[in-house]
């Protein structure tokens, strides 16, 4: 011990003199450890102890032990944990202590991380911050930290990605203060400042999703995560903190008797159990007999394949479109789909003494996913995190964190490269995967089977998840050093540097298609390197005057600057010239370069925050900030680069106050704030817009390029750009009743975004498409109710409930004159988009491809009444399959686009149960959100051709069809009679005379002879298709209650494992995703699985399979 | 020495402190994207803006092969025309919107040029000239289904001009747009102080050369002189007039001077350029074979009955033994709804047989299509090589001019109809000979002189001087197979073609109504949200005075300012 305890020292002074300090190492200070325990002499882990005034301290190990180095004899520990009451001890001339914390259901001492990562008082805060432990993060086995947050945060939206484990989650906190595509909080890890970005797909929803930062963070190593949602919380992050700041501490080294090793690993299982609702009575065709070869046999239709509306499964034998006998039979595309898995594996080692602590951590992920194309995930984390104090004056907290990552081929989110969009589009029932899945070689010639012999046309798919691999790296190194500094007993510096250094390296093999497999093949690469860095100093003050008033202040300053590398790209350019060699020079013709330089950033800012606290009951906070930003700048050096913002809060505590409570009234505060918080915008936004930049080369028609450049953008750039500002105001309730048995915590916010910095539409005829404003006012309002209650507690058995709730209210209260909205995101192509309308909601739902309604006008073109006013448009589409009549979209009639609602939900609503039973425990987690619209490109496009059983109805006469003869004088049994009336101007011929039949009940035109019903085929696909599908009846309110995770775990009773040197031993069960309890989302469509993580997403197009993970885990420590 | 530390840590927090009180200079420089420039050559933006015009991929699928085609009888769906394929409007017309991306870019030459110093400038007078009668070209060819649209104030917001501009009514347009190619030609003719940096490469219709773009000018005046021929007979007489009295080297004389944007392969290599699903229409092909056309084999694919195929069909004993390959493989698909969805037409002429050979499987159908490669030369032949062939974009050919000065001769203004309409005939032939050569069309065979003399002598192709707008019509709406906007143009001016033409258009019907054929572009309902609402609702009421301006501004059976009955 002794031994390492010196090698950390020079480490420490190592890294000392790397930040380019030298000092002397004084010596005089001294140590205090012992033991706290309960009034019966039980020891209490994880009680927090603090040096009064100072962020110094940490939490008693399992044994109840602590130890800690404090500067004199003065010194005043602070002893606290839930439940007890908080105790302060003089230090005086001890080294060893015993504490015991008295229980208390008066009071509340909970110890909030807040601020700069500074402890803080619960009972003081102004405002409300929710902290999750580690533990529940881990048990979640979930690579993406960002995932385990669903449903345990009020106010806390998660969505996660679709595809694999690398996927980026959505994060949403109080809904959309900005318009912005990324509306996710900054996450704050070791003082570092990481900002999730947004990946995803494009409006048509191809796309393979590498996913953003947040997968390099490894859970193992974190100690908790306090999630401050309000301005008055966030407004210390400054710009980036708009949409509010999730802190994360890492572990710390504790005191142990001996080196603490601790193992856990973790196994998880992911299976696909349902996609979308297949219909699996009938097979490909339109007719249901089957066709005759010349032999006599019955065959597949050739002509009709992609329908399913053919014959019945019966399980006969049919000969298939490519010449083999296959039984007749619905395929099964769950078994398509693969087993993933989650195992990790994490070592820890950690020690301390009175003046120094480290832990050193090591996990390995490997996580693979349900796709059968090798999505994986494979994540090396290195941690290391060590304190020491130095002499009397320093202390210091080191720690670094590298992450290799490396990763491959992430599912295709939508369209023809997603399985399940390409099995349920075009595809029909009858399609053998499993045979396509190992049958897509032509062996003959090389490449991949084609025209007759790619009979469903799936080669191509199978081509890409097997043959075609992207694979990337990224490694992360991450290192942060705080000096703390206690200059006089009441005044602490902190100097604070940290850096964080990304490396992203991918390729992408594509092996050719064709004959010889050659053609169509390719080999890219590409490297980056960013890194950014930050520099902090704070000093802060504590001071108590006389007996009423504590009071701190703290003022500091940082300068924070993220510098972009160039991206290195190259690639072959015409193919491959010796197929399956991946090299750039085997590229046919000059291979691809092109190196563009990644945005780069500057943040400067200065604050002061502090409170002052009356009889430890009133607490009055205040903070203040100035930023100056470099995207505010212009290249001619003018620009209104600098912002303050300040906050102001206050806390009371009633129940101190008040001394006539009913006992069942355990504690009340009452807490409000209001807080500025300031932001700027992109980088380099100010200094590119509306000038030009280099295009791609022009192919002259000899073949030579060409080099080409032209205007950068459409949009007239603004020289006067402003910072944006939200405010907001906060008003609480902390109420805790019968000796906190029951708490209520309520909250309720109005947040005022104003200024946005947006790109709004011009007419296009001024030459350009937008211009870039500084305006807008978006309110985000809402309450937060998060309840706790815990309705048994007995020796044994302790049963602790949660009730998370909240609601928020999106409204756009304006933009700009002459605008009266803001394009968010986009679905079907551009076919339906997502907008934010001045005095509606953000993310309204919008299409001019909703059903027509039907509207009666005079002569002069003036609404009249008419019975048939509201009732679908029936009409002739151009595009309808074989001309026969269908919806009209509402574009395609005069009436423009339709609102079909709000893409945001009306609330969520989780519960968390869990239960401690002697040495068992058992959680339960549900959540839900109810509310807010969806659109399906699954849903849409699988309806076209029969796949999914909502085009059932109507088939043939036993499933409700409509018997009637068509036009070619064969009788049939599949019409449909839409409801709805015909649109004005549908004109037939009766008996040589051209009559309208405008606002006519399609079913009277049927009645009087005039039409004929619709064959199903053609009702469901002129419904649905590409050409003239209605898609508001794609878009659908998407609520759900999740049974999101259950667990068991296990502590192995000390006295089984103590002979082998075992500490503890906890095994564990967990299940996620289990099951939706309740869903609206229409025909099984998954409500999760959005194509990408930008913040006006409604959208998926194929997404992934329903999944649940069953996994568990154990944890060592000796 | 823990005064020193202390004083130290306090030191490094005061020059922490000093960091954030910053240089701006030092944010700045930061925020600047190396790859930005604040300048590039002018002839860029030419370039720019002739892909632009002619590279609309959605104008070739929505506006061309989906509507005009099909409305012009040059072309239908697979299966035939079906429903009221006439009224569904959905995605038409992307020219607009190209119009002003294109045209801001035009303007982008002169505004790059202002920047250049003095001397510099100097060399660009005819850059600017060129830049503006492209500018003009494509300001007609949207007003030509638009009616009134912004162009004098157009297009100048980022350089301090208005977001918000008034609309020009399409006489005053016209009006404008013939100055502005005066001016430019007089210009472009008129010897300069200065070397003129040439277009070069940068141009895909001359290479730079000033003296074709004169030509291409004063065709262009004409074309737009005889749009208005009905609503402004004075104004477009006196054009016409001015134009026949320039000298000849001043007016287009042979196929290498017509204007055509002629490019790579891959510039219309996109999925939506994709024309395998156009059929070729029984009108047009009927036409052609009686006629022995000698473009027949450049517009239309044969059908898939040659003798291999019919071997196949026998071994199936699918076709009698002994059958052999038809003479006439080319067979147009019924543009009438009610004809293609006719129960006995559809067995016979819409339903393809599937034989196997060998482990391939054949689709056999008795339809012809049009030359894929017409439209897009990069598509695969039956073997699936990709072709190479170039790209050819008409914008005003010689065979275009040479059918303007016969139906202005036949209009009685000038002389020499019958020549110019069998120039305009004999240059057609040869320019799509040229194409058929030069795009790789599949299964076609280089025109003979012979052919060319025989067709001409064809009593439905012979000039006859009494059906002399009939003739000249039909024969300029086969010619312009490859600009059905200019074809359905010269239906709309002339009448023809129509049920009774030499090259006949039946009238269609659905349900046995008679389907009307839209005239022009449904125009955006004014939102009185929009910025620009006051100019568009004060444009708008203005055409809706006109007669024929339709039921309400979406409706595409209305008719713009030069469209009289």
């Amino acid at each position: 011990m002794r031994e390492k305890s010196t090698s950390l020292n020079r480490l420490v002074i190592l890294l000392l003199l790397l930040i380019g300090s030298t000092w002397s190492i004084a010596q005089d200070r001294k140590t205090v450890s012992g033991t706290v325990t309960d009034k019966d002499q039980n020891p209490l882990p994880g009680v927090n102890y603090l040096i009064k005034g100072s962020s110094n301290g940490g939490a008693t190990d399992a044994n109840g032990r602590f130890s800690i180095s404090v500067g004199s004899s003065n010194a005043v520990l602070v002893f606290s944990s839930i439940g007890f009451l908080s105790k302060e001890v003089e230090v005086g001339n001890a080294s060893q202590l015993s504490v015991v914390l008295e229980e208390d259901n008066k009071t509340l001492n909970e110890v909030v991380i807040t601020g700069f990562g500074m402890a803080q008082d619960a009972r003081k805060l102004a405002y409300s911050a929710q902290t999750i432990d580690g533990g529940a993060l881990t048990r979640t086995n979930n690579p993406n930290l960002v995932n385990a947050l669903q449903g345990k945060i009020a106010g806390v939206m998660i969505n996660q990605g679709a595809s694999g484990p690398m996927s980026s989650s959505r994060i949403r906190i109080r809904g959309n203060a900005s318009l912005s595509p990324n509306t996710q909080p900054l996450f704050v890890v070791d003082g570092v400042l990481i900002r999730p970005g947004t990946t995803g797909a494009d409006s048509w929803g191809g796309a393979q999703d590498f996913g953003n930062i947040m997968k390099n963070i490894n859970p193992d190593n974190i100690e908790s995560m306090s999630v401050l949602k309000g301005s008055a919380a966030s407004s210390l992050y400054g710009s980036e903190a708009l949409n509010g700041v999730v802190i994360i501490q890492t572990k710390k080294g504790r005191e142990t008797k001996g080196l603490g090793v601790s193992y856990n690993h973790s196994s998880s299982f992911e299976t696909a159990y349902k996609i979308i609702d297949l219909q699996n009575q009938f097979g490909a065709g339109l007719s249901p007999a089957f066709t005759k070869g010349t032999d006599g046999v019955d065959q597949v239709d050739a002509n009709n394949w992609f329908y399913s509306y053919g014959p019945e499964f019966k399980d006969q034998q049919v000969r298939d479109i490519d010449g083999r006998m296959v039984e007749w039979k619905a395929n099964d595309p769950i078994k398509f789909f693969n087993t993933g898995k989650y195992i990790n594996h994490n070592v820890a080692v950690e020690g301390g003494n009175d003046r120094s602590s480290f832990r050193v951590s090591y996990s390995n992920l490997n996580n693979t996913s349900v796709m059968p194309s090798g999505t994986e995930m494979k994540r090396n984390n290195f941690n290391i995190r060590a304190t020491q104090k130095i002499g009397k004056i320093f202390s210091l907290d080191v720690s670094t964190d590298y992450t290799s990552n490396n990763l491959l081929n992430p599912t295709n989110q939508g369209s023809s490269y997603n399985p399940i969009f390409k099995f349920v589009y075009y595809r029909p029932r009858n399609l053998d995967i499993d045979y396509w899945m190992s049958n897509y070689i032509d062996t003959n010639v090389g490449g991949r089977k084609r025209n007759a012999n790619d009979p469903y046309s799936v080669t191509d798919f199978m081509w890409e998840i097997n043959e075609r691999k992207r694979t990337r790296n990224e490694k992360v190194f991450r290192g942060n050093i705080d000096l703390t500094a206690k200059i006089t007993p009441w005044l602490t510096g902190l100097l604070r540097s940290n850096l964080q250094n990304e490396i992203y390296t991918g390729e992408y093999k594509k092996r050719g298609d064709g004959p010889r497999f050659s053609g169509n093949d390719e080999y890219s690469t590409y490297a980056t390197n960013n890194n950014q860095y930050r520099v902090q100093g704070l000093l802060s003050a504590t001071k108590t005057f006389g007996e009423d008033f504590d009071f701190n202040f703290s003022v500091g300053g940082e300068t924070n600057k993220i510098n972009g590398g160039r991206e290195f790209r190259n690639g072959t350019s015409g193919g491959l010239r010796i197929p399956e060699v991946y090299s750039l020079s085997n590229t046919m013709n000059v291979a691809s370069a092109s190196a563009p330089l990644g945005i780069s950033k500057r943040t400067d800012a200065i604050y002061a925050y502090g409170d002052l606290t009356y009889k430890g009951m009133l607490t009055l906070n205040a903070s203040y900030r100035r930023d100056w930003t470099s995207t505010l700048t212009y290249k001619n050096g003018t620009g209104d680069w600098s912002y303050d913002y300040p906050s102001v809060g206050l806390s009371w505590i009633a129940t101190e106050t008040l001394k006539n409570v009913p006992t069942w009234l355990t504690f009340g505060k009452l807490r409000a704030s209001f807080g500025y918080t300031g932001g700027d915008t992109d980088a380099w936004s100010t200094n590119r817009t509306g000038i030009y930049s280099p295009g791609d080369n022009y192919t002259l028609p000899d073949g030579t390029p060409l080099a080409s450049y032209g205007f950068r953008d459409r949009t007239l750039p603004n020289a006067n750009l402003k910072n944006r500002l939200a405010r907001e105001l906060e008003l609480g309730t902390d109420i805790r009743f019968f000796n906190n048995r029951l708490g209520i915590d309520f909250t309720f916010y109005n947040k005022i975004t104003t200024n946005e910095i947006l790109t709004v539409t011009v007419p296009q005829e001024s030459g350009l498409t937008g211009r870039i404003i500084n305006a807008g006012k978006i309110r985000n309002r809402g309450i937060e109710v998060l309840l706790n209650a815990t309705p048994v507690k007995t020796e044994k058995l302790n049963w602790t409930t949660t009730f998370n709730f909240s609601r928020n209210r999106n409204k756009i209260l304006e933009l700009t004159p002459g605008v009266d909205n803001y394009e968010l995101s986009l679905a079907f192509g551009n076919d339906v988009r997502s907008i934010a309308r001045v005095g509606g909601d953000y993310g309204t739902i919008t299409t001019s491809y909703a059903y027509a309604t039907y509207q009666a006008k005079d002569a002069s073109g003036n609404n009249i009444d008419n019975p048939s006013n509201g009732q679908k448009v029936i009409g002739a589409s151009s595009n309808a399959t074989d001309g026969y009549p269908t919806y009209l979209r509402s574009g395609s009639y005069g009436q423009g686009s339709k609102d079909l609602g709000t893409m945001l939900e009306k609330f969520l609503l989780s519960n968390i149960n869990s239960v401690q039973y002697g040495n068992f425990n058992f959680g339960v987690q549900v959540d839900a959100k109810i509310g807010g619209l969806m659109a399906s490109g699954t849903h849409q496009y699988g309806s076209s051709n029969g796949s999914l059983k909502n085009s059932l109805p109507g088939r043939n006469a036993a499933l409700g069809g409509v018997t009637f003869t068509d036009a070619s004088g064969n009788t049939r049994d599949d019409g449909i009679i839409p409801e709805g009336v015909l649109a004005d101007g549908y004109k037939v011929s009766v008996d040589g005379r051209e009559m309208d039949l405008g606002g006519m009940q399609y079913s009277e035109a049927v009645s009087k002879g005039y039409l004929k019903p619709i064959p199903a085929y053609a009702y469901y696909e002129n419904l649905t298709q590409w050409g003239s599908g209605i898609r508001e009846y794609s878009v659908f309110e998407n609520s759900w209650v999740s049974l999101r995770e259950v667990s068991v775990g296990y502590n192995i009773p000390a006295s089984l494992i103590n002979k082998y040197k075992i500490q503890s031993l906890r095994v564990g069960l967990v299940g996620r995703n289990l099951t939706y309890l309740y869903m609206t989302a229409k025909d099984g469509v998954n409500p999760e699985g959005l194509k990408s993580n930008n913040a006006g997403e409604f959208a998926e197009y194929g997404g992934a399979p329903f999944t649940r993970n069953l996994g568990f885990s154990v944890n060592i420590g000796f | 020495m823990k005064t020193y530390s202390k004083i130290l840590f306090l030191a490094s927090l005061f020059v922490l402190g000093t960091m954030s009180s910053c240089d701006k200079q030092d944010f700045v420089d930061i925020n600047v994207d190396p790859d930005a420039l604040s300048s590039i050559p002018p002839e860029n933006q030419f370039a720019n803006a002739s892909r632009g015009i002619h590279g609309q991929d959605f104008e070739a699928f929505y506006d061309f092969y989906t509507r005009i085609m099909p409305w012009m009888q040059y072309a239908t769906d697979v299966r035939g025309n079906q429903g009221a394929f006439t009224t569904n409007m959905s995605n038409f017309s992307s020219r607009y919107g190209a119009l002003y991306s294109a045209g801001t870019q035009l303007y982008d030459v002169e505004k790059s040029v202002e920047k250049l110093a003095d001397n510099e400038q100097a060399r660009f007078v005819h850059m600017i000239r060129i830049a503006r009668i492209l500018k003009a070209y494509y300001a007609f060819y949207v007003s030509d289904i638009y009616g009134s649209i912004p162009y004098t104030e157009a297009f100048q917001a980022r350089y301090g001009g208005t977001l918000t501009p008034a609309y020009d009514s399409q006489q005053s347009l016209f009006a404008k747009l013939d100055e502005e190619i005066k001016e430019a030609v007089s210009v472009l003719k008129q010897a300069q102080t200065a070397p003129q940096v040439t277009l070069g490469n940068y141009d895909s219709y001359f290479g730079g050369d000033a003296s074709k773009w004169v030509k291409a000018g004063n065709a262009l005046r004409l074309k737009i002189a005889l749009r208005q021929i009905k609503s402004d007979q004075a104004k477009a007489t006196s054009i016409i007039n001015e134009i026949l009295a320039k000298p000849a080297t001043e007016l287009m004389d042979s196929n290498a001077d017509g204007w055509v944007f002629t490019a790579n392969q891959a510039f219309t290599a996109g999925g939506n350029w994709n024309p395998t699903s156009l059929r070729a229409t029984k009108p047009i092909v009927d036409f052609m074979w009686e006629n022995k056309d000698p473009r027949l084999d450049a517009f239309v694919a044969p059908n898939s009955y040659s003798q291999n195929n019919i071997d196949l069909l026998i071994a199936a004993k699918l076709l009698p033994a002994g059958t052999t390959e038809p003479s006439r493989r080319y067979v147009g698909s019924f543009t009438s709804p009610d004809q293609a969805t006719n129960p006995a037409i559809r067995a016979t002429f819409y339903s393809p047989i599937t034989v196997k050979s060998g482990d391939n499987s054949i689709v056999i159908d008795t339809l012809s299509y049009l030359q894929p490669r017409l439209f897009r030369p990069a598509e695969a032949d039956a073997s699936g090589v990709a072709g190479k062939g170039l790209v050819y974009i008409p914008v005003i050919t010689y065979s275009d001019y040479c059918f303007m000065r016969a139906e202005i001769a036949a209009r009685g203004i000038g002389t020499g109809a019958k020549e110019w309409y069998e120039k305009g005939i004999v240059s057609s032939i040869q320019w799509y000979d040229m194409v058929g050569l030069k795009s790789m069309l599949t299964n076609y065979t280089a025109v003979t002189q012979a052919e060319i003399d025989a067709y001409l002598l064809k009593p439905a192709v012979a000039y006859d001087a009494a059906k002399a707008l009939d003739k000249i019509s039909s024969q300029a709406y086969l010619h312009f197979l490859k600009q059905p906007s200019e074809g359905w143009a010269t239906w709309k001016r002339t009448g023809y073609p129509n049920p009774s033409s030499s090259v006949a258009l039946p009238v269609y019907t659905n349900n046995n109504a008679v389907l009307i054929t839209p005239r022009r572009a449904p125009l955006p309902l004014p939102n009185e949200n929009d910025q620009n609402y006051a100019n568009q609702k004060a444009a708008y009421d203005a055409m809706a005075t006109q007669p024929g301006f339709g039921k309400d501004p979406q409706d595409a059976a209305g008719r713009v300012w030069w469209d009289k009955p």
